[in-house]
């Protein structure tokens, strides 16, 4: 059951009737039961990793509630990171870590049986077990009360518009919602379509409708430069689209249930620097990063070259939470690479281009560093959805010295549409600093922009849907 | 409340005069021959009977002849009187049962042969566009009377179609193209294959099927409880196709289910592919064989691709010690370079495997 099928939206209809007509506890229950058929409906027998995740995260929150002790409270604090990273170990990264160390044995000229244990991905596994992770190391420094009701608890954990690809909900934006009153709004109903509409074309007419022709190209034995160049443009269109549609209609969905979840994007690729595309790129994920391990290490607090180190190592694990593989170990160490040379060129440069106080020419130099900034994380987007070292070395060097040419088949017109639509509505939402900002235009020029975003929704939706690309992760 | 109410019903009414706008648009572009691949794109979404009485209309005399070439009955009359008129002495003549990938290649084979080589060979083409593998499999079997001994006969499997083999139409398998002619659905049995028959194998069954509605009812009931790819919203309510939104939601719908279903994969479907190819290429050279010609099988490895032909079938066309020629050793389909944009081979792509083909028909004949 995914966003993009009609049968998720039955069962939401479902939900939500039932839902606006319930107390607020028996809210909370229906959602928890909803969210656990929503998982089910993938594989049942990942309830339990849930479940398990669940339980002990509850017992430890109370436990490090009820502990004076700080020996006692550290060791409830392991215990929880043990379980959850025990969890995604197992499940994500065994079988990388077990088929490298045989690598490595083998390269000096030890020989291993190899260990291979076919272990089944759970869907979401990375989202879940940070947002409980979450919870308990806000309860053990203290900036959270644990939750004392299970059920709610359970909800938190497992709540189904965010169980499977985020946003990564922190417990104290997401608990309160869960365990204060609702109530029914009409202006929150229709923010709430609008989001989900507007997810869905993202996924739907433009991801989708591009993704064959990145394909054909990432999969292509021999590809021009300007295929590659084309294809990875797209591709960084298609994860934005894919990932941000996914988090737009859990966001809608959620609202129209009276729940806020987190913002996750903000114009990403309107960044001019890699700082600035981490406050606007899959938000929950770099503040977690941010707050649960790069201030724990030390953050900037003790000199340059900690703070380097620090960012380079937060990096390249929010690079491996993508995934257990080489390529998105390299995508993190690039992006680390890239702050800290931002980071330098900030500090070594600061007072060099005065000039550029001038309105003008901040604003074109801020309009160019966005458009070499985006050929910048386009790199990294080709050292992400390319599918080894061997790859990656023959698509860079295809940029570098490639046969002319083009070979890739063009996107469906819709899918171009929805990219001109796109970059305007982005441009408004920039500019005006609100997503929400068609709510201050007359009555006749928002119908007329629903009518559009529906029809636009209709007119792309015969492209080929598939999964959410960050389910994988 | 209200203001919600009021822009709800401010936006299905924008919303239904867009769709008014853009419907009175298509037919004017239509009329004035404008933006044809928009009006394509619409088109696609048109209920299969519409589709149907859209190409009778407008372009007669090619469904005539597709109708003719690719509905059984029809195609073994012709193949019959053709095979009359052969000079017997005359040969050996390839007797292709496929689709148009094969055909593009046995043309090309012609076309550079050399003629000292190959003097007096002849082709005989039976293929329906995107054919399925049972459908290939089913015109052979009933075209027996029509082959002569030491004629070559050649299977056409490619990768692309092969889920329409739990289908018994490619109207109902491909709804964008949705051509009707008919093949039976093969199940594999303790002693070779069961078949299950379609109602329709003629060109006036079509054209009964506009009319009469017994006929119709039983021809969709006997879709619906045998072929997989059968989608009633492709087939039903057919007025509604005066709406441009309608249309791109019956396509969407219909698109999705089939997507659905092709992402299961082989591998995952109920349906024993695997088992009923092996028995089509088993079954299909043990026949030639015993008729006394050489058989020798196709397989295309397209885009996109149900399948990996040569993974599924080469222990046993080895362990039968059945000749096939595999397009996967020759050109690699992940190349986009080879294909042109409705998704057949290049011509130089053809040539360079045509080349190859006669290389191995030039052996085969002299053993």
């Amino acid at each position: 059951m995914i966003f993009n099928e009609l049968n998720f939206w039955f069962f939401y209809v479902c939900v939500f009737g039932l839902y606006w007509a319930l107390p607020h506890k028996a809210q909370n229950r229906l959602l928890l039961v909803a969210s656990y058929i929503f998982y089910g409906a993938w594989d049942w027998r990942f309830l339990s990793l849930i479940a398990f995740s669940t339980i002990v995260d509850y017992f430890v929150g109370l436990q490090l509630d009820k502990e004076k002790d700080a020996g006692g409270r550290k060791k409830y604090l392991i215990l929880s990171l043990l379980v959850n990273l025990g969890l995604l170990g197992i499940f994500k990264y065994f079988g990388f870590f077990a088929e490298n160390f045989q690598a490595l044995l083998g390269a000096i000229g030890i020989e291993a049986s190899p260990l291979t244990l076919s272990i089944v991905l759970p869907v979401g596994i990375s989202f879940y077990t940070f947002q409980t992770m979450s919870y308990t190391i806000d309860v053990y420094q203290k900036r959270l009360k644990p939750t004392r009701d299970f059920l709610d608890f359970a909800l938190f954990v497992a709540f189904f518009p965010q169980l499977v690809a985020g946003p990564i909900e922190r417990a104290r934006n997401l608990l309160p919602n869960i365990t204060n009153e609702r109530d029914f709004a009409w202006p929150r109903l229709r923010r709430g379509a609008v989001l989900c509409l507007q997810g869905l074309i993202k996924k739907i007419v433009i991801a989708d409708g591009i993704s064959s022709s990145v394909e054909m190209i990432y999969a292509s034995p021999d590809p021009t430069r300007l295929d590659v160049i084309f294809a990875t443009w797209l591709f960084a269109i298609q994860i934005y689209c894919d990932f941000s549609g996914y988090t737009d209609i859990a966001r809608g969905v959620s609202k129209m249930l009276g729940i806020e979840l987190m913002t996750n994007f903000k114009q990403p690729y309107f960044a001019n620097g890699p700082r600035e595309f981490w406050r606007r790129w899959h938000i929950s994920l770099s503040t977690w990063l941010r707050d649960y391990l790069y201030i724990p290490l030390g953050g900037n607090r003790n000199g340059i070259v900690k703070t380097y180190r620090n960012l380079l190592f937060t990096m390249i694990l929010g690079g491996l939470w993508h995934g257990a593989a080489w390529n998105f170990i390299a995508w993190g160490l690039f992006h680390g690479s890239l702050l800290i040379a931002g980071q330098e060129s900030n500090r070594r440069f600061k007072n060099t281009f005065k000039f550029a106080n001038q309105l003008f020419i901040r604003k074109l130099t801020q309009l160019f560093g966005i458009i070499v900034f985006f050929q910048i994380t386009c790199y990294g987007w080709l050292l992400f959805r390319a599918n080894s070292y061997k790859h990656i070395a023959d698509l860079t060097e295809r940029i570098i010295d490639g046969p002319a040419g083009v070979t890739m088949t063009a996107p469906p017109l819709a899918s171009l549409i929805g990219i001109g639509y796109l970059f305007i509505w982005d441009i408004f939402s920039h500019f005006q600093k609100s997503d929400i900002f068609y709510e201050k235009w007359p009555m006749i020029i928002r119908a007329a922009l629903y009518a559009l975003m529906f029809y636009l929704l209709a007119f792309g939706a015969t492209t080929s849907p598939s999964t959410f690309i960050y389910f994988q992760f | 409340m209200k203001q919600t109410l009021k822009i709800l019903s401010l936006t299905i009414l924008i919303f239904i005069a867009m769709d008014v706008i853009i419907s009175f648009a298509l037919k004017n572009f239509e009329r004035h021959k404008l933006f044809p691949s928009i009006v394509q794109y619409y088109g696609f979404g048109y209920s299969v009977p519409n589709k149907l009485e859209n190409w009778k209309k407008n372009q007669a005399q090619w469904f005539e002849t597709t109708l003719e070439n690719e509905l059984r009955d029809d195609v073994l009359k012709t193949s019959q009187r053709e095979f009359l008129s052969e000079n017997p002495d005359q040969g050996p003549v390839l007797r292709v049962y496929g689709m148009s990938f094969v055909d593009q290649i046995i043309d090309a084979a012609m076309d550079i042969r050399p003629k000292s080589l190959f003097p007096n060979l002849k082709v005989d083409k039976h293929s329906a566009g995107g054919a399925p593998p049972n459908y290939s499999f089913m015109i052979f079997n009933s075209d027996r009377k029509n082959r002569r001994r030491d004629d070559v006969a050649i299977l056409g499997i490619s990768s692309s179609n092969v889920l329409a083999m739990n289908s018994m139409s490619y109207s109902a398998y491909s709804f964008e193209h949705p051509l009707p002619y008919t093949y039976p659905i093969y199940w594999p049995e303790k002693q070779g294959l069961r078949t299950i028959e379609p109602l329709i194998y003629k060109k006036s069954d079509i054209a009964s099927l506009s009319t009469d509605t017994s006929l119709r009812k039983k021809w969709y009931d006997q879709l619906r409880r045998h072929d997989e790819f059968f989608t009633p919203v492709a087939f039903f309510f057919p007025w509604m196709d005066a709406s441009p939104f309608v249309r791109l939601i019956r396509r969407w719908n219909v698109t999705a289910r089939f997507k659905k279903l092709s992402a299961k994969g082989i591998e995952k479907s109920s349906y024993p592919y695997k088992e009923v190819l092996n028995e089509f290429v088993i079954n299909f050279a043990e026949t030639a064989r015993s008729d006394g010609q050489i058989p020798i099988v196709f397989l295309i490895q397209a885009r996109p691709t149900d399948a990996d032909l040569k993974n599924l079938l080469q222990a046993k066309l080895d362990s039968h010690n059945i000749r096939y020629f595999s397009t996967v050793d020759y050109f690699n389909p992940n190349d986009p370079t080879g294909f042109i944009q409705d998704g057949h081979f290049k011509k130089h792509i053809n040539v360079m495997l045509a080349e190859n083909f006669l290389a191995m028909l030039l052996q085969d004949l002299k053993e």
